[in-house]
Formats: C-alpha cells, sequence, structure tokens
C-alpha cells in the first residue's frame, strides 16, 4: 500500500478501500470531501488544493529524512467511492479523520479535524501532530518549483518583448492615445463607485433566488449586495454618464436646429428615467427612504 | 456721468465699478449663505441632545485639549498617560497627532483674550462645522483655479460656486464634520483641500511662494491627521505622471522641489512623525519622484548640448543603469532594516485579504470594510453618476491642473472602493467633477441670448418690414420657441435634482449622521423621542463612587469614553497601539471564570465594565463583539482560546440554553446574563438582539463568583462589576460561591416548586 506514487496523497476508490482499512501497519489521515461541481461544496474545493499540497509535502519530508512511512496520507472522493462513504454513514463533507493503526475498520475516527476559518494550514498540521505523534518537521511546507509555469513565463515575456520591439510604434501610439486612457478612468471610476471592489473582497454571490423559483437582483442594507447590483447600476450610470455627455458636449456641433432640440429632450428624459430607476434601487436597499422621483 | 446711462442705441450702459461691486455683493452674499447652510446641516445633534461630543475617539481629543489647555504646550508634547493602558500607560504626547488640540486651545486663547471665554467643551463641539465652510471655500477656490486654466472649462464661477454647496452640504463629508465629532477628520478634510488647491496653484504659476504654501499647509495636515500620507503620494505621482505626458518644465520642477524639501523638513518636526518620511516605504514614491526630477533636469540639458544619436545613447545607458541602481539599493534598504516596510495599515489598501488574515484588530473595525454601490449613493447622490461626466470633461483639455482631478479622481475612488471611511477623501474630488460637469451644462442650457436676440429682431423686424419674408422669420421664431423649450426642460430636471441633492442630504444627515451614539435616541410607542442615556449614566456613577485610582476593565472600544467622561484609569483604548495589551483582555473576556480571575488579579482589575443590548434589543453590544476578543486573543494564545468552541455543533452562535459550554463558561457571557432572568420575573428571558429565548430556569442558575454586580444602568446597557477581595481565610471565591448555593438550593428549589402550579393556573 505504501508504494505508491510518493508525490500525492493516495487516492480511495471503491476497489481500494478495503485493502486500505485492513492494512495493520499503518495510521491514517483520511480527507473525505466531494469535489462534484453537482454537489457544489464550496468548502471542499478549498480544502482540496491545500490538502494536496499538505500531502506532497509530507512525502517530498519524508523521502529528503528517509525516516520509515507511519502514516497514510489519502483522499476519498464520494464519486469514486459512494461504497466507502455509505459504510462510514456520513451526511456531511469535508472531514478530516484520523485513525490509528487497526482502527480504520471501526469505521469510528481516533480524531476528527475542525475545520476553522484562518489559517487552516497551519490548523491540519497541529491537529495532524497532536494525533499522529510525529515531527511537525515532517509537514513543513515544502513549495513546489513549478518549472513549466517559470518557462511558461518566461515566454511570454519574451514574446511581449518581441512583440513590444516589432510593434514599437503602434504601442507608443497606443499609450499616447488619450481616448483610450479616457476611456479607461471613466470605466474604471464607475466600476468602483458600483461597489465592484466589494463584491471582489467578500466574494458576493452573483444572484439570489428565491425558493420559488424567482430571482432577487437587490439585497436591503448597506452591508450586502449581489454581484448583479454591480452590474445593474453600473450600466445606470454609464447611460446617465453618455446621455450627459451627448447634451453638453456632443449636441454643440449638431447643425439641424431641429433635430437637436429633439435629441436634447429625449436625452433628458433618458436621465431623468434612468435616475428615477436609481433611486428606486436604492430603496430597495435602503428601506424607508422617503425620497422618489417615479415609482417603478 | 451718472452711473447707469442710455445711450443712443437704447442699451442700458452700466458703470463697470458698480458692476464689479455688485458682484462682490453677490459672491459674499453666496458665500455666507453656504457657510450657513453647511454650519446649520451640522447642527442636528446639537439641538435635539445637547453640546455633547460624540462616539469614541472624539472623547480622548478632547480630553488630550483639556490636558493642553490647563497645561503648556511643551508639557503636552511630554505628556505621559498613566491612566489608560493601565500599566504601561502611554506616551500620548509624542503618539498623537497634535494639530486638532492645537487649533481649538488656540482659538480658546483668542476667545480669552478679547473677552468672551467660551467652554472649552463648546469650542470643541462646534470645531467641525466652523472648519467646514472654510472647506467650502477652499473648494470653490481650487474648482475655480482648475477651470479657469482650461479654455472650454472657462465659464465664469458657476461650476466654482457649485463644487462649494455640493462640498458644503454632501453626507460624505459631514459624516465626519457633524457638530460634536470632535475627530482628526474635522479640521483634516479642510487642510487637504486648501493644499490641493495651493499645490495645483503653484503648479499653474510655478511659484516659489505658493510652493512655500503648500507646504506650510501640508506641515499642518501633517500634524493633524495621519491621512496626509495620501498627499505624499498624490503629488508625486501628479507629477510622475506630468512627466510621463512628456510635460516637464521648471513651473513642475520648482513648485515639486520647493514643496518635497519644505514639506519633508517641516513634517519631521512633529514628534509623532519623526524621522518616517526619510524612513518609510509609505514615503519613497515622492523621494523618489525627487530624484527623477533632478535626473530629468540633468537631461533637459544634455539635451540642448549634445547631438541627438550621442544623447539618445547616454539617455538609455544611464536609465538603466538608474533604474537598476535605485531599485536594489531600496530592496537592500529594507533588508537592512534601514527602510520600514509598509505598514499594514497601507497594505491592506492593496492586498484587501492581508488584513482578514495578519491584522484581525484592524479587520475588526467597521470603518475598513468594502464601500457597496448603495454607501456611495448615499453619501453623494446624484453627483456619483456626475463624477465619470467630470472626469470625461478633463480629459477633453487636458490642462496639468485637470491630470490632477484624474489622478485624485480614479486613485481616490480605488481607496473608497475598498474602505467605507475613505470615503471622506473621494468625496471632494466628486464635488469638483460633479460642479464641473453640471457648470457646463448650465452655461450652454442657461444662456438664453440667443433666442431673446431672434425676438428681438424679429419684432423689429416686423415693425419696420411688414411684408417681405414675414414666413422665413415665422420659422426662425418657431425654432426659437422650440429651443427655449428644449433647454427649459433641461434646465428644470437639473434644478429639480439639485432641489432633491439638498432634501436627499438635509435626510441623510439628521437620520444617519446625527446621532452621538453616546446618547442613543429611540421612539415611544406614541411616537415621542426618548434619549437612552445609559452610557452617561453609568459613567457618571463611575466618576462618583469609585475611587480616583480605580481601573476599570472594558473592552477596548469604551477605553476613551472611560478615559474622557469617567475619568478611571483603563487597560486598553481606541489607540491600539498594543496587540497583546488587547488580546490579554480579551482573554480574560472569553475564558472561564477561573482563569479569568488570575488574569485580572495580575493585571489589578478593580472593576469591569460590559455592554449588553440583550434586554432593550441595542445590537451594538459585546456579545456581537464577542467574538473578535475571542479572535484577537486566539491569536496570541491558540491553546487557551479557540473560536470554534465558541460556535454549535451546528456551526451557530447560540447564548440560550443551546450554548456551548465554553460559551456558557466565559466571563463576558456571565456578565451579559447574570441575572438576567430577575427582569422577566418567572417568564423566559428574551435576548432581543440575538432572538434567542432562554429557559427561565436555566437563566437563574447563572453565577457569579468572583465579580459581584456594582451597578447596571437603566435599560442594561452597561453593567458594571467589581472584582471581589480575596477572601479573608484565603480561600477560593468559586468554592465559596458554590458551597453557599449548595446549602441555599434545599431551599430554594422547595419555593420554586410550590409557586409552579400557581403560575401555570394563572396561564
Amino acid at each position: 500500500m505504501a508504494s505508491h506514487s510518493k508525490q500525492q496523497a493516495l487516492q480511495i476508490n471503491d476497489k481500494n478501500y478495503k485493502e486500505l482499512i485492513n492494512n495493520e501497519d499503518f495510521s491514517l489521515v483520511l480527507l473525505l470531501t466531494a469535489s462534484n461541481p453537482q454537489i457544489g461544496c464550496v468548502l471542499c474545493t478549498e480544502f482540496m488544493p491545500l490538502y494536496n499540497h499538505f500531502a506532497a509535502s509530507y512525502y517530498e519530508n519524508l523521502s529528503k529524512q528517509g525516516s520509515d512511512q507511519k502514516v497514510i496520507l489519502a483522499v476519498a472522493d464520494f464519486i469514486d467511492s459512494r461504497k466507502y462513504f455509505t459504510e462510514l454513514q456520513l451526511n456531511n463533507v469535508p472531514k478530516v479523520y484520523y485513525y490509528a493503526p487497526t482502527a480504520a475498520k471501526q469505521m469510528v475516527p481516533n480524531s476528527e479535524f475542525e475545520f476553522v476559518a484562518s489559517d487552516p494550514y497551519r490548523q491540519l498540521v497541529t491537529w495532524v501532530v497532536a494525533a499522529t505523534k510525529l515531527s511537525p518537521e515532517l509537514f513543513k511546507l515544502v513549495e513546489k518549483r513549478d518549472y513549466s509555469n517559470i518557462a511558461l513565463n518566461i515566454l511570454i515575456v519574451v514574446g511581449a518583448l518581441g512583440v513590444m520591439y516589432k510593434g514599437q510604434k503602434k504601442i507608443v501610439k497606443m499609450i499616447y492615445n488619450q481616448r483610450g486612457w479616457q476611456g479607461f478612468s471613466i470605466i474604471f471610476v464607475i466600476l468602483f463607485t458600483c461597489g465592484y471592489m466589494f463584491n471582489v473582497i467578500r466574494g458576493t454571490q452573483y444572484i439570489k433566488t428565491n425558493k420559488d423559483g424567482t430571482n432577487e437582483y437587490f439585497i436591503p442594507g448597506h452591508q450586502a449586495q449581489l454581484g448583479v447590483e454591480t452590474q445593474i447600476v453600473s450600466a445606470i450610470y454609464g447611460g446617465c454618464t453618455l446621455a450627459f455627455i451627448l447634451l453638453t458636449d456632443k449636441l454643440n456641433s449638431m447643425k439641424n436646429k431641429r433635430n437637436k432640440n429633439l435629441v436634447t429632450i429625449l436625452m433628458s428624459v433618458i436621465i431623468f428615467l434612468l435616475y428615477s430607476f436609481l433611486v428606486s434601487c436604492f430603496q430597495e436597499k435602503k428601506i424607508g427612504y422617503p425620497f422618489w422621483l417615479l415609482k417603478f | 456721468m451718472s452711473i447707469v446711462n442710455v445711450d443712443s442705441e437704447g442699451y442700458l450702459r452700466v458703470d463697470s465699478t458698480l458692476l464689479r461691486l455688485i458682484k462682490l455683493l453677490l459672491i459674499t452674499s453666496i458665500f455666507i449663505s453656504i457657510s450657513f447652510a453647511a454650519i446649520s446641516s451640522r447642527l442636528f445633534s446639537v439641538i435635539r441632545f445637547e453640546s455633547i461630543i460624540h462616539e469614541f475617539d472624539p472623547w480622548f481629543n478632547f480630553r488630550a485639549t483639556k490636558y493642553l489647555v490647563n497645561n503648556s504646550f511643551y508639557e503636552f508634547l511630554n505628556w505621559f498617560d498613566d491612566k489608560t493602558w493601565y500599566p504601561l500607560g502611554r506616551v500620548t504626547g509624542g503618539t498623537l497627532y497634535p494639530g486638532l488640540m492645537v487649533t481649538s486651545s488656540i482659538i480658546f486663547r483668542i476667545f480669552e483674550f478679547i473677552g468672551m471665554p467660551i467652554d472649552i467643551r463648546n469650542i470643541c463641539v462646534l470645531l467641525a462645522p466652523a472648519f467646514s465652510s472654510l472647506t467650502s471655500l477652499a473648494m470653490y477656490l481650487l474648482t475655480l483655479e482648475i477651470t479657469s486654466s482650461s479654455k472650454n472649462l472657462k465659464n465664469k464661477k458657476t461650476a466654482a460656486l457649485l463644487s462649494a454647496i455640493f462640498m458644503g452640504i454632501t453626507p460624505g463629508y459631514i459624516s465626519r464634520s457633524v457638530a460634536g465629532s470632535y475627530d482628526n477628520e474635522a479640521i483634516a478634510i479642510t487642510l487637504l483641500m486648501v493644499t490641493f488647491y495651493l499645490w495645483v496653484k503653484s503648479i499653474h504659476l510655478g511659484s516659489i511662494f505658493y510652493a512655500c504654501l503648500t507646504s506650510i499647509f501640508y506641515f499642518y495636515m501633517v500634524s493633524a491627521w495621519g491621512g496626509y500620507v495620501f498627499i505624499t503620494n498624490i503629488i508625486p505621482l501628479h507629477v510622475f505622471i506630468l512627466l510621463l505626458m512628456g510635460r516637464f518644465d521648471y513651473k513642475i520642477y520648482t513648485s515639486y522641489t520647493t514643496w518635497y524639501s519644505l514639506g519633508t523638513l517641516m513634517s519631521m518636526q512633529i514628534p509623532f512623525v519623526g524621522f518616517l518620511p526619510i524612513r518609510s516605504n509609505d514615503h519613497m514614491a515622492s523621494f523618489g519622484v525627487f530624484g527623477l526630477l533632478q535626473l530629468v533636469l540633468f537631461a533637459n540639458y544634455l539635451k540642448d548640448t549634445l547631438n541627438p544619436l550621442k544623447f539618445k545613447k547616454i539617455m538609455l545607458a544611464f536609465s538603466l543603469l538608474i533604474t537598476i541602481i535605485g531599485l536594489s539599493s531600496l530592496i537592500l534598504a529594507t533588508k537592512f532594516g534601514l527602510i520600514a516596510p509598509w505598514t499594514g495599515r497601507f497594505y491592506s489598501l492593496w492586498d484587501t485579504n492581508y488584513a482578514k488574515i495578519h491584522i484581525p484588530i484592524i479587520a475588526s473595525v467597521s470603518e475598513h470594510q468594502p464601500t457597496p454601490w448603495s454607501s456611495f449613493f448615499f453619501d453623494l447622490n446624484f453627483m456619483i453618476w456626475l463624477f465619470p461626466v467630470g472626469v470625461y470633461f478633463c480629459f477633453q483639455d487636458l490642462t496639468n491642473e485637470s491630470v490632477f482631478i484624474i489622478v485624485y479622481s480614479v486613485l481616490g475612488s480605488y481607496f473608497a472602493g475598498v474602505m467605507v471611511r475613505l470615503m471622506l477623501t473621494l468625496a471632494p474630488v466628486v464635488c469638483v467633477c460633479a460642479s464641473i460637469s453640471l457648470g457646463r451644462l448650465f452655461d450652454i442650457y442657461l444662456d438664453f441670448k440667443d433666442t431673446l436676440k431672434i425676438w428681438y429682431e424679429s419684432e423689429s423686424e416686423t415693425a419696420t418690414k411688414e411684408t417681405k419674408e414675414v414666413d422665413d422669420d415665422d420659422e426662425d421664431v418657431k425654432d426659437s420657441i422650440f429651443t427655449l423649450l428644449s433647454k427649459l426642460t433641461v434646465v428644470l430636471t437639473f434644478i429639480y435634482y439639485l432641489y432633491f441633492y439638498v432634501q436627499h442630504c438635509t435626510w441623510v444627515t439628521s437620520n444617519a449622521y446625527s446621532s452621538p451614539s453616546v446618547v442613543l435616541a429611540s421612539k415611544n410607542p406614541d411616537g415621542s423621542q426618548l434619549l437612552i442615556d445609559d452610557y452617561r449614566e453609568a459613567y457618571y456613577w463611575l466618576r462618583m463612587n469609585t475611587k480616583e485610582d480605580a481601573k476599570i476593565m472594558a473592552w477596548w472600544d469604551y477605553g476613551y469614553q472611560i478615559g474622557g467622561m469617567a475619568d478611571r484609569t483603563t487597560f486598553v483604548d481606541n489607540n491600539t497601539w498594543n496587540n497583546t495589551h488587547i488580546a490579554t483582555v480579551g482573554k480574560a473576556m472569553s475564558v472561564n471564570e477561573n482563569k479569568s480571575e488570575i488574569i485580572m488579579r495580575q493585571l489589578g482589575v478593580d472593576y469591569v465594565l460590559v455592554i449588553f443590548g440583550g434586554l432593550i434589543g441595542y445590537s451594538g453590544d459585546d456579545i456581537n463583539k464577542f467574538l473578535w476578543m475571542v479572535r484577537i486573543s486566539e491569536g496570541i494564545w491558540p491553546e487557551d482560546v479557540n473560536e470554534r468552541s465558541y460556535f454549535t455543533d451546528k456551526g451557530e452562535y447560540r447564548i440560550d440554553d443551546m450554548a456551548t459550554s465554553t460559551m456558557k463558561e466565559s466571563l463576558m457571557y456571565k456578565m451579559s446574563y447574570y441575572k438576567f432572568a430577575d427582569a422577566y420575573g418567572t417568564s423566559d428571558p428574551i435576548d432581543r438582539v440575538r432572538q434567542q429565548r432562554m429557559s427561565s430556569k436555566y437563566a437563574h442558575s447563572i453565577t457569579l463568583d468572583t465579580l459581584e454586580e456594582a451597578f447596571t444602568s437603566e435599560n442594561w446597557i452597561v453593567r458594571i462589576y467589581k472584582l471581589k477581595d480575596l477572601d479573608n481565610f484565603g480561600r477560593d471565591l468559586i468554592s465559596i460561591g458554590e458551597n453557599e448555593r449548595k446549602n441555599l438550593s434545599k431551599r430554594n428549589k422547595r419555593m420554586i416548586s410550590r409557586k409552579k402550579p400557581n403560575l401555570d393556573l394563572r396561564v
């Protein structure tokens, strides 16, 4: 069992799990997870790379120090090992179990890892060390050097430099293009004033679906926000900005007076509608806001 | 010649001095009204409550100001405060920005000198509104400077006046400058705007005089607020971008070098800042640009003397060398500790997850949360969608001054998006941009000269030539009516938006930003106002009933208030300079009575103060902040405190019968719910904040042995406990309590069981 490829956690499936739990020599640290997106376990997907890194570091350290392996690090994914999961009678994942040698048969773990929000790697190491009595040296994080990644980066940099050298003039032109910077700054400003950073930092969900299948586009209160809110509001701001620029800047060059007047009126109506829509959006956010322009 | 004439063509001619006089009069009266609006909209809390200092930090500033007024300036700078951070104390004079206190003490002295002694508290309360009217003046000057230097925006003073009124009443600024919020920001925003105005002016004129003034106000700003780093970085960035745009000239050189050298030297005179300007990475940008300017100047000289080919070669080699040397020396200096690395707060601006992971104490402050769009609209109203338009116009004619506005808007909107409190620095530039766009709009659409001209001409023409070309004229007149109509539509809608803006600002100010948070306002069932004055009641109790050197343990939020209102020694306060000390207090609150008693005896605690909102539903109480205490102390003692154990198995935060045993045993929990059941008689007590119901039996079983209840305020918001003296026979306080309960319990049980049937029948 211990002779599997030594660089990663042992993958468990319906075929090999019996063999694993019947072994009498090794203690076992087992991650039970469900990486299938249909199950939609967020914590599982977040924890998986961390655990893999943990396992890889362990095996790396083990081979470096040349000490005997006493612990097997394993992963069981729900899709591959349904039988095992039913035997364990699990009803929620992810879980990390520790089994002392020969204890795996009884299914009841000797110890269970408690997931915490802050610094999970350190917590995991502390827990494993406490359970297995191994030296924490074995679990020191080994940063893998991903050579393919480095090579790719070098390629990209070289390629970019080449393109830059070839198209020097065009790039210089692009950099000095005032219009480009103008658009960029305006988009930037609109994005940030629409709470884009809030979504990034909090990782908010895009839209809220009620139980009856209807969608909700706005959550009340300054404490929460949906991804779609940012999009709606930035569209409103963008529309207002465009209409306003037409009104004050572009219309001056228009020759036909009649058309000009028509467009003027049209634009102010558009601004009015957009603004009143914005206010009604705001009313959904701030319950009890007493003002409105048009009620939508 | 009289002042007003009618000349031969029928035009009214007015003497230019009279016109100027009228203009001056108008502008003065506009400014008086703006000041009036700005000040009066900040007085809601004074009218509703009384002239009182708000919130937390202002209490410290107030206390420091009182110290400064009663002692000399040098004593103030050397002030060692032994009433805070017991037993460590705090070198207060060296760890604060003295600008605010000095300002108000100077005002105090001036009033005293002219024979109008005013209580220092009233000066402190009204300082922020007074400075807000100065801010609108500075805003006016800044916008005028920006608009007057560009050809398209050269539109009289509409934009500038608009920006002044916008700034005067925008909630984004009012939030930090209502009467009573005696905080650094109260004067800092004024200084920020004045500095920016002077900077723009000096770069426009290339004048050393204005550059010196800029650095003087920069110095004032440094002395007043930690946010001066914003100026320290935005001015170099502005210059750097101008250099990239190939706009180097001697005006830029003169004003930047003057500002940098004078400003840096002066800022180092503030004890709290000290050698930071040459040692911390936050200031390296300004230093780098200073060096770069010298190089550019040198290169400019070479360009004039050498031939182009040689110049190009030299430049290439030169710039490569400089980059390498500069970067490596920066890295080396940081590594050897010559330059301090970026400060944590600064880091958290760029890497937004940094604070969450590394500095829980920063993440725990609600001001450091990211901003949703609704906050922007709440604070800036319709200016928020005029803001991008203003940026657009700044690009339309790209003067050096408008580049500044662009840089400021892009940076400001990013920072405001990351941290709610930085909305304050964004608000001014939004006002500038919005007023530029609105100014242009009104310039175009409030101009009825053409229409009037056509009407006048058609009238006079129909009077002279009656028959010919009447149709054509009619067409013209019709057109002009249509034009007038369209213009009126635009103008009227926007005037309505302005009206809406005023309504919005007044409503927001009155509802959201005028609560002193020391006194809570609530409504009785019949709609009349009910003031909840528990804080002051409790602090006053402390002041009157405890020994003068009593030490009060409370969570750091209340440190400044206890110092300011109760005048008692505290362990931790809002200064948060010593994380370990805060964690110690957090640990004392979150572990069980046994362990906590040891910590409290070691610290020398006399009283413990907790905020409890469960009885009346006040959500900002300590049980809601409890997790932060746990988290912060877990950061130091992970083996003693574990956040997970305060949650139930299902991951819920419960305080009722189902709460975890760690939660139930923690000192904070016991202090909050001790005797809570008594308030409900025999029925089940309900926590109105967490909306959880405890069973009466369980609630009665919450005991406290090491502490005794000393005071509980009217609505139970503040509860004060006294640490019991050690037992005379050396017995353990907890075991004494347990023994007493054992002896009592038989009788009690009988009483309870006797009562029970009655209860059921009554129900």
